[in-house]
């Protein structure tokens, strides 16, 4: 979301009130194509493309019409056909009336050929439903070996809440420089991430009213985001900065959380007239009542989520009154909604602001508004969390990216007999291995027909990895439910037919509340070796991650969500069989980090007479697992597909 | 444009036979419904479309009434709040409105919708195409809610109708397509895929003016399907055209021969190339240069244009149907099917090669022939074709990259072409490429440590085989081609590690593209006690290839296959083999196979070859497809068994 929406006044807009004269963004507009000699190093000639140089200048211009100047400048090595198709067609997104005032692109041939773009291949067309404009066009001439070199000027809306760029990408980069251009009474704060190097700041280096804060890097290799189990985006070189001082103004510390918590808090919790106060109160009327909190507290969810849309493009409503009316909400309505019920309905709840782990940082020591672009609600009493736009997650589920990130949680505090909103930044809980868990009952008879063997499988998922099938029966036809469930146990049912295939507790309103459990026969296939008969016991738990073959690791592991497993077989043998192999049941991988058990994979068995036992256990009790036991962490992963692979040898005596 | 009052009665004329509907429908209870389509989220009431066809002002004009109502039939349905059209600079908008239907109280108010937005639709490997869509948001949607709109549609062009679908996504209470057509008007259709004659047809007269109506009631939605060749070749639908009108006392031919068709179509490439371009001209002459016959130069200048002139489709309005200049084409280093196909034809030209030209053609999910579809629905693609003196005919399509010079693209073959010869033309049907020339090859050679399997392989993909593999791979380089490499060759389980590989032949698209590598392979040999068993039938084709019976589309293979493999186990010191599985042979119409095990002394070699004789399965030849593959299946399961011999 834009949280800039939810303030009610504009406070961040004043910065800019101070005219000032002479402009360095002639320049930006003037920056011509760079000349600088190419020389591919040899240890990047077999990459399929090499950024040669990359350079962004973003100048903040505070005149009338405060507005900031972004120019990029690229220039690519093109070494492979991926390479061409990757480039050779270019979309420029132009977002809140920003207009693209420079687009130069020229390829230049290996033989030294440049073909440059004209004007009249540029296209142009609008996305109303996202208000943005594409300018886009194709790019002639591309060709292995060639260079292509790309120079764009959008001029725009200062965006300087907060902003957090990635300098690196899956490409490398020989040459890379960021410069932000200001004018001298604005102070902005800033901060590196992931070895990027610091910014130095050179007063004046553009004109003498004029500040500059660049940074220079070479060699930046590329990092490939195709590492199971990795957290890409948050690894990369950034760079981080936000307005923080209008000298001119004499404001200070702009765009803090403590404002902002309180202007949120404000907007959020709505006066209510009494006609939209009864509306509120008819609705409420319809939600199922419960004395226990968490049960209460998703009767709320399931009403809303089932009778209010939320789309983000709406615009629509005046009051919460239209909310109920049109059915639809965008953000912040839905927001106001929700806290509009819970006041009715005497239930505390903080607002927590945050970011997805997986595509940013949330740094607790830099108040910036572009990590606080998300909003769920926090329930003290059951401390559970609730994500109110996503429909398919249902208390205590939240999208997994924000658990274990930081958040602005604000709350109420009554001063005077007057409430404001007051923020803290706090972990958001990581929920327990126990919420995703999941037990898998196994039964394999060989009593009746040794070489068709009944079996049973009784399942129940949990939590997370419930989401997957739990949800589905609400959006799929009758027919198209069956084939899906169909398709999902063939995962467990060696391509057998299927005798009985039954769920339960299916649908969105037992999410995150029962497990979906599957009960299924079918007769197991074995197959023949001589006189031998082999079963492959170990694919009835389906099929497993693996990190069998790995590259070196760069990056250390995050996981999505800690997760259990609970397995059990029961296997029973005709008499006067054996089983060869059962010690290919025994499995003990644990990794320990600070002498704690974090990852686990456990099995052994029991045979009593006819009748073999299996237990074993699997956990991942934590989201990270830091590169130095990548080893231990992938052992137990493996072990997992090991156990997939167990393949049972049964004789007659 | 068309004359206002004419749309505005047409619009009246549709909304009275509408509203006479809908009140009939709220009778009908919501649970009768649900009952019928049990968890199905909305209900289309109606989908039609009407088409008008007259002759204003001594021109041909064509409209259509578009026509949308719906039922939510579940609280999730609530979420189906969206709904799109598209137009186009060939066929643009008149006009639209929508509005959804809600409870209040007892009585249903009309919503009109107000978010509406405009957007470019997502149209995958269309770059550019000038089609718009008009997305609408339904507010207020509540159980039993309904969904209306409408639109009108201008037919800038009359020989480019639409088509018309008699399915959903959604069950459906009718489909129906209209056609009302001036007396001075002729028009043809042709109906798919309605074996039992569900679409009922009728026909009436007025006051001049034609009407044919089909319509399809109670229509339960198609599956999506697996292998499926297209949905045209098993969806009920209509294509239609108009044949000609008659303009005073002129009869003014339109489309219904194929000899019209080709009229039409080559009036967008009469004037193609027109210009000499001396570069290209140069550029082409430098490539053949020192070449003596006229199969090596149309060679060398194919492989050129596909590993140059990378696709970039623009499609707006005519860009469509008319092939660019080649000149354009060089200089761009881009363009669609019909771009590559202009500059082959004009390098040839350059090169004097004689026969080489333009054709039509459609791809595989195109189901129709051109004289039963003659009208620009029946094709959807444009090659270049070279006819060699002795009688070869060669298909240049630039489009696939891969594919050697001599084979036709996968997705052409079989599929019948539309040849130019200046002022005629020539219909030919492309050949599908036999399974002898998509030869897969896989050796490997195998030792036995323990449990561990050891050893080196060969594989090699010839024809489409190879063109689809180098397909997957591209240009990627290191660690990404480590990964893709193993992802193709990798047999037994996913414990196989690819040790080390060499690829050759990639660029060379003469030969078989080919790699050696070597492997270990963990946990697939199973030891227990004195024995260890091996499947040695590493690869299983066909294994997952099981069709259900009450599918409803044929089962689609994207080539022939035609598999060899190989495989050689080294026998273990102090081991001996005490079972090799039977021997297995067996041929019908679908497949062939051979299975072959021998117990060489030192080695046990495995020879399996395996060729798929049908690129389609037809119904009729489910069951027996099943039980072949069964069959197949019974043998992959199978394990030699080694024994340790007494030591001494």
């Amino acid at each position: 979301m834009n949280t800039i929406q939810l303030l009610k006044h504009k406070f961040y807009l004043i910065f800019f009130l101070i005219p000032i004269l002479g402009f360095s963004q002639a320049a930006l507009i003037d920056y011509g194509f760079s000349d600088k000699p190419v020389e591919i190093p040899e240890k990047f000639k077999d990459e399929g493309e090499v950024i040669l140089e990359k350079n962004i200048k973003i100048e903040i211009v505070s005149d009338d019409n405060a507005a900031q100047y972004i120019l990029t400048h690229e220039k690519k090595w093109i070494n492979s056909d991926e390479a061409i198709e990757r480039n050779n067609r270019v979309y420029i997104p132009l977002r809140d009336q920003a207009s693209l005032i420079v687009n130069k692109v020229r390829v230049i041939s290996e033989d030294g050929v440049v073909s440059e773009l004209s004007s009249e291949d540029i296209m142009e067309e609008i996305d109303e439903e996202l208000g943005v404009t594409y300018q886009y066009f194709a790019v002639k001439g591309m060709a292995k070996g060639v260079i292509i070199e790309k120079i764009s000027v959008v001029k725009g809306s200062p965006d300087v809440s907060g902003l957090n760029i990635a300098l690196q990408g899956e490409i490398p980069i020989l040459d890379m420089s960021f410069e932000l251009i200001y004018p001298e009474h604005l102070v902005f704060q800033y901060k590196t991430y992931n070895g990027l190097n610091e910014p130095v700041l050179d007063n004046y280096k553009h004109d003498n009213s004029k500040y500059s804060l660049f940074i220079h890097q070479t060699e930046i290799p590329g990092i490939l985001d195709d590492e199971r189990y990795g957290n890409w985006d948050k690894h990369l070189l950034r760079f981080r900065y936000k307005l923080t001082q209008n000298k001119s103004h004499n404001t200070h510390n702009m765009f803090n959380y403590v404002d902002f918590s309180k202007n949120v808090y404000d907007n959020v919790n709505l006066t209510l007239d009494r006609r939209v106060q009864r509306g509120i109160s008819d609705f409420v009327k319809e939600i199922p009542k419960s004395n226990d909190a968490f049960e209460q507290i998703k009767f709320i969810e399931n009403k809303i989520k089932s009778s209010i849309n939320y789309n983000k493009n709406f615009h629509q409503n005046q009051t919460l009154l239209d909310v109920i009316r049109n059915k639809q909400a965008n953000e912040v309505e839905l927001l106001q909604f929700y806290m509009a019920v819970l006041n009715e309905m005497n239930i505390e709840s903080e607002i927590v602001f945050t970011n997805k782990r997986y595509s940013n940082i949330f740094d607790d020591d830099f108040e910036s508004m572009e990590q606080i672009q998300d909003v769920i609600l926090y329930f003290p009493s059951i401390d559970e969390y609730m994500d109110i736009t996503a429909y398919a997650y249902r208390l205590p589920l939240i999208n997994f990216n924000y658990t274990g990130n930081n958040g602005l949680f604000v709350r109420g505090v009554e001063y005077a007999g007057v409430k404001m909103g007051i923020g803290e930044i706090k972990q958001i809980k990581v929920p327990s291995g126990e919420i995703t868990h999941d037990t898998q009952e196994i039964f394999i008879d060989f009593t009746e027909d040794v070489e068709n063997p009944k079996v049973h499988l009784n399942f129940a998922y949990m939590g997370y990895s419930a989401l997957n099938m739990q949800p589905l029966k609400d959006f799929a036809s009758e027919t198209q439910y069956d084939e899906i469930l169909k398709e999902f146990v063939e995962n467990y049912s060696q391509d057998s037919e299927i005798l009985k295939l039954e769920a339960n507790n299916e649908g969105l309103e037992n999410v995150g509340f029962k497990p979906f459990t599957l009960e299924v026969d079918f007769v197991g296939k074995t197959q023949k070796a001589g006189n031998s008969i082999l079963f492959q016991a170990g694919e009835l738990i389906g099929r497993q991650m693996e990190l069998y073959q790995e590259h070196p690791r760069v990056l250390p592991v995050e996981i999505y969500y800690p997760h259990y497993y609970t397995r059990r077989y029961k296997i029973l043998l005709p008499d006067g069989y054996t089983i060869q192999n059962l010690d290919d049941f025994n499995f003990n991988k644990e990794l320990f980090i600070d002498g704690e058990s974090q990852a686990s994979f456990i099995s052994s068995y029991t045979q009593n007479a006819n009748e073999i036992l299996v237990t074993n256990t699997e956990f991942y009790h934590i989201l990270h697992y830091p590169l130095d036991v990548f080893e231990e962490y992938r052992e137990v992963i493996n072990a997992a597909a090991d156990f997939n692979k167990i393949t049972l040898v049964l004789n007659k005596d | 444009m068309i004359p206002m009052s004419w749309l505005k009665s047409f619009k009246i004329l549709i909304a009275i036979v509408l509203m006479s509907f809908s009140q009939a429908f709220l009778a009908q209870d919501l649970q009768t419904i649900v009952e019928k389509y049990p968890r199905y989220n909305e209900y289309i009431i109606q989908e039609s479309q009407t088409y008008h066809i007259g002759i204003q002002k001594e021109k041909l004009m064509v409209t259509s009434d578009n026509y949308y109502e719906s039922m939510i039939i579940s609280k999730n349905g609530i979420h189906n709040n969206q709904e799109s059209f598209r137009y186009s600079p060939l066929v643009p908008l008149v006009d639209f409105s929508a509005h959804s239907m809600v409870q209040q109280g007892k009585r249903m108010r009309k919503l009109p919708v107000t978010q509406i937005a405009e957007v470019t639709p997502n149209q995958r490997n269309i770059f550019h195409s000038g089609v718009r869509e008009k997305r609408l948001t339904f507010a207020g949607l509540d159980l039993g809610s309904k969904k209306v709109y409408e639109y009108q549609q201008e037919f800038k062009d009359p020989f480019l109708l639409h088509k018309f679908i008699f399915d959903s996504s959604f069950p459906a209470g009718e489909f129906k397509l209209e056609i009302n057509f001036d007396e001075n008007v002729d028009i043809g259709y042709i109906i798919f895929n309605d074996p039992e004659n569900n679409i009922e047809f009728s026909k009436s007269e007025r006051r001049g003016v034609k009407t044919y109506s089909w319509s399809l009631r109670n229509v339960h939605p198609l599956p999506i399907e697996s292998n499926s060749p297209g949905y045209l070749h098993y969806v009920p639908h209509i294509v239609f055209y108009i044949k000609n009108y008659q303009l005073k006392q002129e009869v003014v031919p339109v489309l219904g021969s194929v000899d019209l068709l080709y009229d039409y179509y080559s009036k967008f490439t009469r004037d193609l190339n027109r210009e000499e371009d001396e570069m290209l001209k140069a550029h082409t002459l430098n490539l053949i240069e020192g070449m003596d016959n006229d199969l090596d130069k149309i060679k060398a200048i194919y492989y050129w244009v596909k590993d140059h002139i990378k696709y970039v489709a623009f499609l707006e309005a005519y860009e469509g149907f008319i092939p660019r200049d080649s000149k354009l084409v060089f200089q761009r280093k881009f363009g669609d099917c019909k771009d590559m196909s202009s500059i082959i034809t004009d390098m040839a030209r350059y090169a004097e090669i004689p026969n080489v030209n333009l054709a039509w053609i459609g791809s595989r999910r195109i189901p129709y022939l051109y004289h039963e579809v003659p009208s620009p629905a029946v094709d959807d693609h444009m090659i270049a074709v070279y006819e060699a003196p002795d009688g070869t005919i060669y298909y240049l399509d630039a489009t696939d990259s891969l594919t050697r010079f001599g084979l036709p693209s996968e997705f052409i073959q079989g599929k019948e072409t539309m040849i130019e010869q200046g002022e005629s033309y020539k219909l030919i049907t492309v050949p599908v490429v036999q399974a002898e020339d998509n030869l897969y090859k896989l050796k490997v050679e195998l030792e036995l440590n323990d449990t561990l399997l050891e050893g080196t392989g060969e594989i090699s993909h010839a024809g489409l085989s190879r063109s689809r593999v180098l397909g997957y791979l591209g240009d990627s380089q290191g660690k990404s081609r480590f990964d893709q490499v193993k992802a193709f060759i990798s047999f037994g389980n996913n414990k196989f590690q690819l040790k080390e590989y060499q690829e050759s032949n990639v660029a060379n698209k003469d030969l078989d593209y080919k790699v050696d590598f070597s492997f270990d392979l963990e946990s697939y040999a199973i030891k227990a006690g004195d024995e260890t068993y091996i499947n040695l039938l590493l690869r299983k084709p066909f294994e997952k290839n099981s069709i259900e019976l009450t599918r409803h589309s044929k089962y689609n293979f994207d080539y022939l296959h035609n598999n060899k493999y190989e495989f050689v186990l080294k026998i273990p010191d102090h081991q001996e083999v005490i079972f090799l599985p039977e021997n297995a042979s067996f041929s019908n119409e679908l497949m062939t196979y051979d299975i072959q095990y021998k117990n060489m002394g030192q080695h046990i070699v495995v020879n399996f070859d395996i060729q798929l004789h049908k690129l389609l399965i037809d119904h009729q030849d489910f069951q027996k497809w099943n039980d072949t593959v069964n069959e197949l299946k019974a043998h992959y399961n199978q394990n030699i068994v080694l024994k340790k011999t007494q030591e001494l």
